[in-house]
């Protein structure tokens, strides 16, 4: 008799093709109907930083022309994965209710999704990065090597929290309308649109507590300043949500019925 | 279990509880904190059990609310059973209903995959199978539009031509006929043949009790979540349909 583990992580690689057309579907939704279709993959990451540079660098007058426009497009576009895959990921599994009530799946199949198809998204924001770094005239440097690794890191620290958030949100719905506010509080704290330098002495703790933080200091000191990035920390980072999305996963496979129930 | 039993479920018990009020947010569990929370049971399968038989043609009657697709849903894995044994020999194709998983903004090319991988077939399995699925469905003209721009008859025309193409040893179906006009009812009840000849085993809920009449091996009466009785077609659509007119009176 196998462990009920490895049968349900058997059960979700058996279904690679449909979280393949999952994702796919969802994507495809999204602009479906829209006039400029797919350009809105681009468009919206490019319109959000406008928006930001505007306010800072115009209204505010804190930050000065090319370097902070490449410095907040990497913030805003790492950040806006972690925001919609949250976002997605609360109501992933209720949304799917006419799916799983007729048949059965892995639940956790449906926050898996959310993040791989945010990671689509994201994957078009990089290319707006990239177009950033162009139109600004910086290098690429050999240190960019780095980038599958704080993404990989990064997508399975989000794997973790969609997973958490999933499940969560179908015993108490309120899960849903308190993340929106969570988030808004932690783009905040998130030297995201503000230099990390800027933090007083004493706060400075809420950064070494926020592995966005070190998320975005990598990608910026790799993209940037073509320097290594906090390698040590992301690792621990990688162990952590690890050990989280096993154990996850084994409360998922625990209550999979119960999840139903609740629906 | 005997060799040519494909499912067998014993002593299978199942109870919703169904709360008076249901606390799925925080203010309610903190209002109801202190008072207990007062629910319902509801036994919507007391003590079943029968045995199917390999490439035996099953079907199901019973009144609404009569236990039918809670016994269905408990087969393909949907809910679990509180107690009870169930043994399944030979892989499930759980076509409960029609068209699970169709997104109206997409083509119905992609609904076809998408429906198809939610059944459990693999990319390739539905490569092979697509244009025998397109034309079963005889909506080939419109594949590539949005299911949102198609009629009902032609959603459930393509949702059950991707459900027969299945392929698998068991099938349950849950009311999965009322779909098309004459025709294409007529070439469901083909399908029902070539199933039949195949030597699939299929469960089949239904209230076409025509249906049931031609079609099925074996019927079950189930009523107030019970197997009132067993045996051929013809005497159980009777004694089912006598039952249904004590009730009335």
């Amino acid at each position: 008799m196998k462990q009920g583990i490895t049968i349900y992580i058997h059960e979700l690689i058996k279904r690679k093709d449909l979280m393949k057309y999952l994702v796919v579907s969802a994507l495809k939704a999204q602009h479906k109907n829209s006039f400029l279709g797919f350009f809105w993959w681009l468009l919206d990451p490019l319109l959000q930083i406008f928006i930001y540079f505007f306010v800072v660098v115009i209204i505010f007058q804190r930050a000065k022309g090319p370097e902070y426009g490449i410095y907040l497009a990497i913030g805003l576009i790492v950040w806006r994965w972690l925001s919609s895959s949250i976002t997605t990921a609360v109501r992933s599994i209720s949304s799917q209710s006419s799916i799983i009530t007729q048949v059965y799946l892995p639940k956790a199949t449906f926050p898996i999704c959310t993040v791989m198809s945010q990671m689509v998204n994201f994957g078009f924001g990089m290319v707006v990065i990239a177009l950033c770094l162009i139109f600004f005239h910086v290098k690429p440097g050999m240190e960019n090597l780095w980038l599958p690794f704080i993404i990989g890191v990064q997508f399975l620290f989000m794997l973790a929290i969609s997973l958490a958030v999933a499940f969560a949100s179908i015993f108490i719905r309120d899960i849903e309308m308190i993340m929106g506010h969570v988030l808004r509080l932690w783009f905040y704290g998130t030297p995201v649109i503000w230099y990390a330098d800027m933090i007083p002495e004493r706060a400075k703790w809420i950064l070494s507590i926020n592995p966005m933080a070190c998320f975005l200091s990598g990608y910026r000191d790799v993209v940037i300043h073509n320097s290594p990035p906090d390698y040590v920390y992301l690792a621990g980072v990688a162990c952590m949500s690890g050990i989280v999305i096993f154990l996850l996963l084994n409360i998922y496979h625990r209550y999979e019925h119960k999840i139903i129930r609740a629906l | 279990m005997k060799t040519d039993t494909v499912i067998s479920v014993k002593n299978l018990y199942k109870t919703f509880r169904i709360p008076h009020k249901k606390i799925d947010s925080m203010r309610k569990a903190f209002v109801n904190g202190f008072s207990r929370n007062t629910h319902e049971e509801f036994k919507a399968l007391d003590d079943v059990s029968f045995e199917v038989k390999k490439g035996e043609f099953l079907g199901i009657i019973g009144r609404n609310g009569s236990g039918k697709s809670t016994l269905l849903k408990i087969l393909a894995g949907v809910y679990s059973g509180d107690s009870g044994e169930i043994n399944i020999n030979g892989r499930i194709s759980p076509f409960l209903e029609l068209g699970i998983g169709f997104n109206p903004e997409l083509s119905g090319r992609d609904n076809v995959y998408m429906n198809a991988t939610v059944l459990g077939l693999s990319k390739r399995d539905i490569d092979q199978r697509f244009d025998s699925i397109v034309d079963f469905s005889e909506i080939k003209r419109f594949i590539d539009q949005q299911v949102k721009n198609y009629s009902s008859g032609m959603k459930s025309r393509l949702a059950f031509s991707v459900a027969i193409h299945v392929n698998r040893d068991i099938l349950l179906m849950d009311e999965v006929l009322a779909v098309g006009d004459i025709s294409f009812e007529d070439k469901c009840y083909g399908v029902f043949k070539e199933f039949k000849k195949t030597g699939k085993t299929v469960i089949l809920v239904t209230h076409a009790m025509d249906v049931v009449d031609e079609f099925c091996d074996r019927v079950l009466i189930l009523d107030r979540s019970r197997i009132v009785n067993g045996g051929n077609p013809e005497q159980m659509v009777k004694q089912y349909s006598q039952m249904f007119h004590l009730v009335n009176s």
